[in-house]
This record gives C-alpha cells, sequence and structure tokens, in this order.
C-alpha cells in the first residue's frame, strides 16, 4: 500500500509559540487515518499547514508522491487533497446546488470562453455537471433542499453541505476538520457512515476530532498530538489502550460521549 | 424538485420573455432617444452612457466585495495616454482608445497585486491614496499634462463626431458591449468565483480558485473599463483636467453603485442614469442642484438600502403576488 | 541650510500643522471607532467652524477667543440637528453611512455656496505681535493656534480619561455588544462622541480660517489630512490619531521647506502607501477581528 499523504517532521511556530512541532506521518490509499488530541493540541493548525491554508516552518508534505510542501490552497485542491473547515465555513447567500457546483471546480476547469459565450460543447458538458451534482445531493440528503440558502440551513444541514462541496471535487484524499462537531449522536453516526463510504470509494480520509469515542470506530489508524507533538501513532486499536493517550485526555478534558 | 428549475436556478440565468422583451424595448428606445430628444438632453445621454461603462467597470470590482477609490484614477490614466497620443503623435482614435483601455489595465496590473494584498476598509484607503498620488502626478507633470489646467480642445475621434448624435451612438454601442460582456461574465462560471471569493475566501480557496489572480484579473478588467471610458469622455466633452479624475469622482462610482444596487448589474447602470442626469435635470435651480443632489442621497440610502434596483423587485414581486392571489 | 534658526522654524511651523491636524482627526477617528461611520461630512464641520467664527469675530466684534469658542460650540450645537435626523439612522452601517455622509458633505457645500457665495474670504488677523525667542520669530497668532489646539486636546484627554462617558465611549469602540448587555445608553453616548467630533473639527476650522482662508470648499484639505493621519496612526485609534498628526505636520513643514508643497503630498502619500501594506492596522491601532 503506498503512501497517498506522506508528512515529515511538520512543525510552525508563531513567534515563541511553537503550535506544532516535529510531526510525521503517512496516510495510506483508501485508508482513514484519525489526527486527534484534546482541543489546542495543533490539531488544526497541522490540518492548515498540510492543505497550504499555513506555510510550514519546518517539515515536508509529499502528496502522491510529490512534494508539495508550501503550495497554496487552490493548487492541492486541484490536484485532488481537498479540505473541510471546522466552524462553518459555507457561501451564505449562494443555494445548496450552488455551493457543490463551485466546490466541483476543484475538479475540473471550465472552459472560460465556452462559458461566457453559452457554446454548445459547453451547455452539453453542463448538463453532465449538473447530473452528477444532483447525484451527488441525494446520496448526501440534500437533493431536496438544492435551493435553499446556505445561511438558511440547518446546522446539521450546513455541515452535510460543506462535507458535498469537498466531495464534488472529487478529492483523491480529504481532510476532514472535526466533521461531527456539535452534530447529535444519530447526526454523527451518519456521518461516520458517509465517510466509510466515501474510502470505500477510493478516496483516503484524514480525520481531525477530539472526540474518541467517534474516532476509535471509524479510524484504521490514528496520529495523537498534545501540546503541538506527536504523542504517539498506530493502529487505532492500540492507540486507545495507551496510558499515555488517556492520560493526555484525562488530564484536559475526559471525552466519553 | 424537478431539474429543470435546479437548472434555471444555478447554472444558467432564467430566461424569462419578459426580461428580454424589457431589455430590447430600452435597447429600441436609447436608439431613437436622440431623435425623441435633440440637443442638451442628447448630451446629457451620451454622458450617462458613457458613465454606464465605468460604474460597470466598478461594479464587477464591487462584485468581488471591494470598493475602489481609485477607480477614477484610471480613467484617468486611459483618458490621458489617449489624449495625448492622439495630439503628441497624430495616432487614430481607435489605436488611442484601444491605447486607453491597455494603459488603465496595465496600471491596474501593476498596482492590483499590490493592492490587493489589503482587504475591507483598508483596501478603500489604499485605493483613496492611490488616486490622490495619480492626481498630484496629473497636476505636477505640467509639460505633459499641462498642470491644474489640464488640457482643451481635444479632438474628436473623428470629424463627424463634432456631432452630438453621432457621438451618442458611438457610446450606445460602446456601453451596450460593456453591459453585454459583464452580463455575460457575472453570469458565466467565473461569475460563479466571483461570487464565491465574495462570500468566503477561504472556502473558495480550498475549492479550487486561485483567490489572488481573480481577484488581480477582475480589478483589471474593472480598470480597463474605467480607462476605456476616460478615453472616449476625454474625446466628447473636449477638455481633461486632474479635477475630472479627482477622489470625489470614484466617490461617484461608489454611490451609482450604492444607489442604483449592488447586487445586479442593473444597479450601475440606473444609478448612473441617476447621478448623471439628475443634477443636469436640475439645472433649472442651478443654485440648489447639488444640495438637492445631497439630499436625495441621503434620502436613498436612509430608505433603500439594496437601492433603486431593490425597489423596483418589491414593486414587482408585490404585483406579481397580487396577480398569483388573483388566480386562486 | 540646517541652522538652528531655520530648523526652528521649521519646528515651530510644523508643530502648528500638527496641531490642528491632531483636532480635525480625533474628531474624525473618534465617529469611527464609536459609531463605525467614515464621515465624509467632516471637512464641511471645520468649513462651518470658519464661517460662524468669521460672522462673529468680524460681523459681531466679539473677543476673539469669546467667538472662537462660541462658534466652537454653535457647530456642534447645531450638528445635534444633523445627528438626530440622518447620522443615527447609520451607525454601525459602514457603507450606506459612508454614502450618506458624502451626501451630507455636498448639501453642507453647496448650502453654503448658496449662502456666502463661492469667494475666498480671510478671517481679519486678531493677532499682530511677533516675539523673538532666542533666534526664533513667532507670531502672537501662532502661539494663540498652538495655545488653543493644546488646550482643547489637554481637555479631550481629560474627558475622554476621566469622565464615565469618556470610559464608556472607549468600551462602545471596544466592543459595542459588550457595552450594550452592561447597560450603557448608546443613544446619548453617540450623541455627545458627535457634538465632541464636530466641535472640534469647527474649532479647528476657525483656526484654519485665521491662518489660511476660508471658502465653501475649504473643507477638502482638513478631511484629506484626517485620511491620512487616521491611516498613518490606525483607524479608531486616539493616541495613533496624536502621533500621526504630529508625523504629518513636521514632515510636511520639513519637506516642503526644502523640497515644495507637491513633494511634501507626494511622501504622505508614499509613506502611507508602504504603513498600510506593511501595517494596514496603523503604527499604534490594532487588528481587526
Amino acid at each position: 500500500m503506498s503512501a497517498v499523504l506522506q508528512v515529515k517532521g511538520l512543525g510552525k511556530t508563531f513567534g515563541a509559540l511553537r503550535a506544532v512541532d516535529n510531526v510525521s506521518f503517512d496516510v495510506g490509499e483508501s485508508e482513514i487515518v484519525g489526527l486527534i488530541g484534546p482541543n489546542g493540541a495543533g490539531k488544526t493548525t497541522a490540518v492548515n499547514l498540510m492543505s497550504g491554508a499555513l506555510k510550514p516552518s519546518t517539515g515536508t508534505v509529499h502528496f502522491r508522491g510529490e512534494e508539495v510542501t508550501g503550495l497554496p490552497s487552490h493548487r492541492l485542491a486541484r490536484r485532488g487533497l481537498i479540505r473541510t473547515f471546522q466552524a462553518t465555513n459555507l457561501y451564505p447567500e449562494r443555494t445548496v446546488y450552488e455551493t457543490v457546483y463551485v466546490g466541483s471546480f476543484a475538479a475540473r476547469k471550465p472552459d472560460f470562453w465556452g462559458s461566457l459565450l453559452l457554446t454548445q460543447a459547453y451547455r452539453r458538458e453542463s448538463d453532465d455537471v449538473r447530473d452528477r451534482i444532483m447525484v451527488l445531493l441525494d446520496e448526501l440528503g440534500l437533493g431536496a433542499i438544492a435551493h435553499a440558502r446556505a445561511a438558511d440551513l440547518p446546522y446539521g444541514y450546513q455541515k452535510m453541505l460543506g462535507l458535498a462541496a469537498a466531495l464534488a471535487g472529487e478529492p483523491r484524499l480529504i481532510m476532514l476538520d472535526e466533521p461531527a462537531a456539535g452534530l447529535s449522536a444519530e447526526e454523527a453516526d451518519r456521518i461516520s457512515g458517509l465517510i466509510e463510504g466515501i474510502r470505500n470509494r477510493g478516496v483516503s480520509v484524514l480525520v481531525i476530532d477530539h472526540n474518541m469515542r467517534f474516532m476509535a470506530r471509524l479510524c484504521h489508524r490514528m496520529v495523537v498530538l498534545h501540546h503541538g507533538t506527536e504523542l504517539t501513532s498506530g493502529p487505532t486499536a492500540e492507540v486507545v489502550r495507551d496510558p499515555r493517550v488517556l492520560e493526555a485526555y484525562l488530564g484536559t478534558e475526559y471525552v466519553v460521549a | 424538485m424537478s431539474m429543470q428549475s435546479i437548472r434555471d436556478g444555478a447554472v444558467s440565468r432564467p430566461r424569462s420573455p419578459v426580461r428580454w422583451a424589457l431589455a430590447a424595448a430600452l435597447a429600441a428606445f436609447l436608439l431613437v432617444y436622440p431623435f425623441l430628444f435633440r440637443g442638451f438632453l442628447t448630451h446629457i445621454g451620451t454622458l450617462v452612457l458613457l458613465t454606464v461603462i465605468g460604474a460597470t467597470g466598478f461594479h464587477l470590482i464591487l462584485r468581488i466585495g471591494l470598493v475602489s477609490l481609485g477607480h477614477a484614477a484610471f480613467a484617468g490614466v486611459g483618458g490621458y495616454t489617449s489624449v495625448l497620443l492622439m495630439m503628441n503623435y497624430g495616432l487614430p482614435w481607435i489605436v488611442c482608445f484601444i491605447a486607453g483601455g491597455v494603459s488603465a489595465a496595465l496600471m491596474a496590473l501593476l498596482v492590483g497585486p499590490v493592492v490587493l494584498r489589503l482587504k475591507g476598509v483598508y483596501f478603500v484607503l489604499i485605493t483613496f491614496t492611490f488616486g490622490e498620488i495619480v492626481r498630484l502626478v496629473f497636476t505636477d507633470w505640467q509639460s505633459l499634462t499641462g498642470g491644474a489646467n489640464g488640457i482643451s480642445r481635444i479632438p474628436p475621434p473623428w470629424p463627424a463626431l463634432l456631432d452630438t448624435t453621432n457621438y451618442y451612438y458611438l457610446a450606445f454601442v460602446a456601453a451596450a458591449a460593456t453591459v453585454a460582456f459583464s452580463y455575460r461574465l457575472l453570469a458565466s462560471d467565473f461569475g460563479r468565483k466571483m461570487d464565491a471569493i465574495r462570500e468566503s475566501e477561504s472556502l473558495a480557496e480550498a475549492n479550487g480558485i486561485p483567490v489572488f489572480a481573480v481577484k488581480v484579473a477582475v480589478f483589471a478588467i474593472g480598470c480597463t473599463l474605467a480607462g476605456l471610458q476616460g478615453s472616449l469622455q476625454a474625446h466628447f466633452i473636449r477638455l481633461i483636467s486632474p479635477v475630472s479624475y479627482s477622489f470625489q469622482e470614484s466617490l461617484n462610482f461608489l454611490v451609482m453603485n450604492v444607489v442604483g444596487g449592488t447586487h445586479s448589474l442593473a444597479g450601475p447602470i440606473v444609478g448612473a442614469v441617476f447621478l448623471v442626469a439628475l443634477p443636469e435635470s436640475l439645472r433649472g435651480w442651478v443654485e440648489y442642484q447639488f444640495m438637492i443632489y445631497g439630499i436625495i442621497l441621503i434620502v436613498v440610502m436612509a430608505t433603500l438600502p439594496g437601492g433603486l434596483v431593490e425597489l423596483w423587485q418589491n414593486v414587482v414581486r408585490r404585483i406579481g403576488s397580487k396577480i398569483s392571489r388573483g388566480d386562486r | 541650510m540646517f541652522t538652528l534658526p531655520v530648523l526652528s522654524q521649521i519646528v515651530l511651523n510644523g508643530i502648528t500643522l500638527s496641531a490642528i491636524y491632531i483636532l480635525v482627526a480625533l474628531g474624525f477617528t473618534l465617529i469611527f471607532g464609536v459609531m463605525r461611520i467614515i464621515n465624509f461630512a467632516h471637512g464641511e464641520f471645520a468649513m462651518l467652524g470658519g464661517f460662524a467664527l468669521l460672522f462673529l469675530y468680524s460681523a459681531l466684534n466679539l473677543n476673539f477667543f469669546v467667538a472662537l469658542l462660541l462658534a466652537t460650540l454653535a457647530v456642534g450645537a447645531g450638528s445635534l440637528v444633523l445627528e438626530k435626523f440622518v447620522y443615527r439612522r447609520f451607525y454601525q452601517r459602514e457603507m450606506p453611512g459612508m454614502i450618506a455622509s458624502l451626501g451630507l458633505s455636498i448639501a453642507l457645500i453647496y448650502g453654503s455656496v448658496v449662502l456666502w457665495g463661492t469667494h475666498q474670504r480671510s478671517i481679519p488677523s486678531a493677532f499682530s505681535g511677533i516675539y523673538k525667542m532666542g533666534p526664533v520669530f513667532i507670531t502672537a497668532e501662532r502661539i494663540a493656534v498652538i495655545g488653543v489646539c493644546v488646550a482643547s486636546l489637554l481637555l479631550f484627554y481629560v474627558v475622554l480619561k476621566y469622565t464615565r462617558m469618556g470610559l464608556a465611549m472607549r468600551v462602545i469602540a471596544q466592543d459595542r455588544a459588550t457595552a450594550e448587555a452592561q447597560g450603557i445608553d448608546t443613544t446619548s453616548i453617540y450623541r455627545y462622541a458627535f457634538f465632541i467630533s464636530t466641535a472640534m473639527a469647527a474649532l479647528a476650522g476657525g483656526l484654519i480660517g485665521q491662518l489660511f482662508s476660508l471658502s465653501p470648499f475649504m473643507g477638502h484639505m482638513p478631511l484629506v489630512k484626517a485620511f491620512i493621519v487616521v491611516i498613518l496612526g490606525g483607524l479608531g485609534s486616539i493616541p495613533g490619531a496624536a502621533v500621526g498628526g504630529l508625523i504629518l505636520g513636521l514632515g510636511e513643514s520639513f519637506v516642503s521647506t526644502f523640497y515644495g508643497a507637491s513633494a511634501a503630498q507626494f511622501i504622505s502619500f508614499g509613506l502611507i502607501i508602504v504603513i498600510l501594506l506593511f501595517r494596514p492596522e496603523g503604527l499604534l491601532g490594532r487588528k481587526e477581528g
């Protein structure tokens, strides 16, 4: 199994603060890897470093065999590395359909002149795109509200919409920043099922969360961050039994939810 | 939810026959306008059409969430370039006209990557400062620009265009082309990217949109339109000076968009009509015209935050709901 | 060239300019900090102050300082009518507020044209003495201008720092939601802030009228200076306005003495571009959001 994503010695300092220090791990083909740690462990900073939102101070990131360290987000997205956001980050005035339509730009380069002049070829292509998006929306249970404005959706649907927009970009690896945060137990279960479905289609998944129960059921392997450094990593079954992990969690907040 | 309604809602705009009929009626009206209203009113009509070009350029920049108070400076770059090329080198007008647009575009490509690093109110402030610097250059580079007095007796594009009615049609063609291009641009996939950037830059970036490059491109397109207006207007008014491109002129572009409405391309068009024609139509009360203009601005802002286009949409919606109620 | 008399003259001119710029910019930045309005009519309140002083001093022959005080208070009080009917609708709405204030600016300028015509006027000089302090000559006029500015800046500082009202303004500028949750009566605080802002502009306008000249269009200069000062110091920052005003006034005086007035303008705008690019929140401002 070759690694889709290889992270080596990743680090970021803000002034004197070391937010992330020397983190290394791989994500393999069709694998679900969890990046876990208590609040403030540096998880989101790590995602920002890998997805191009921030430039790393040290270390390298390889994606599908090529070095992508420090590339801007949009170039990574076009290569197939797409992230979602922890806080709700949507286009508030766009509809569900429009949001996912924009999401599909990561996977295709729309023909500028064709779109401007509405050529026949462009119209045929956009019919295909529309059909694909509707299939995706129906799969995610968003088909019935395709016309609703993103800002008007309930929170659970907004999270789902963020996921849908990322999937429309046809990622090879998707990074999910706290996909289940703030969701009810049933909604979280649904997201779990969806993530497994994504993985079954051959997409690698990197999930970031602090909810141990949610992560333990979902992930094949885990990387545990604590105070910005890598505490341990390995198969989920080993990690959850590691006394250091338990201590890190008990020391800050005990998550059983 | 039917596929058809999805298609109408997002991929391409609804193409209702009413809209087309309205657009056709407007175009027909504009074509016969010089015969209906001769003389001075044709002059005003020409000014409105020319202003629409620059105001539309401002609107495009506004649609990526940015307010440029340096917009008039780009019109000035286009205006001076075009006039100087014609008067000093005797180049044919069409070359000067294109050079007017290109010079503004080059300036935008030079300045844009720098000023576009800033957002929100800081972008407003830096473009304001840039505009003031350009105005100072126009004023101080006396050997070239004629200083504060500017350049007068500018020749028209060609002799036939000394006639206002002929110039009106030139302005009409240019404005119609500008509006048609901008309408398609905003409705195209590029327009979807602009919407995305305005509403969330970080998500747009994560969706694979090269945010910075799109911003620079839109800024350059908007400034090009300003430069083209600058060129056309200079040869129409036949007098340019630094005052024509001051920061108040940039503010006027903003005011047109806000008074008209910032959410649709109709906004700058309605706004240009309102803001160019209104002071002129108050000319009967010369002393009070600007005072009244200022007061109207305040009243519009206080009562119609979405601009005149929103007022129109509300009226249409109300009539529409009355009709559908009558159907039941 | 760099002799002591010349340098001290430059510094003296610079301080006079700085004092006036700070007066104008403080009011401008106060309204932005508290109400989130970029007040494009700010310069027009300075213009009104100049005309009020002209009337009270030249036509009614009042004592200069009494006339200046009355002009300041009159414009401040009169502006509250505009606050009630215009500004209040736009608080915390940056874009509509900016445009409405622009409309007001135009209405005030051309209203003044109707009343007073477009020609330049000057307020007769109230002071004629010239004093020699060591190598430096200083006119009584300048002493009066600097004195008035320093006194009113001190008063402003005391009000903002040591009164409940000043505290409330600072709290609102920091965090309006909390301020309202704490039960601060924002309506009356806004009114006070507005009064202080326009009164200071009017005072500056009177002094500009005394030093230079008056016309309905004179408001553009103080507005642009306020813009520059506030960008230098940081939008909404009170100490920033003071520092920015000093830098601009002294810098302008120095550069224009040696290289001419337009060089001074170029340099001040160039400086702003550099500051906006590398420190957009200004020298003393805090980052937004």
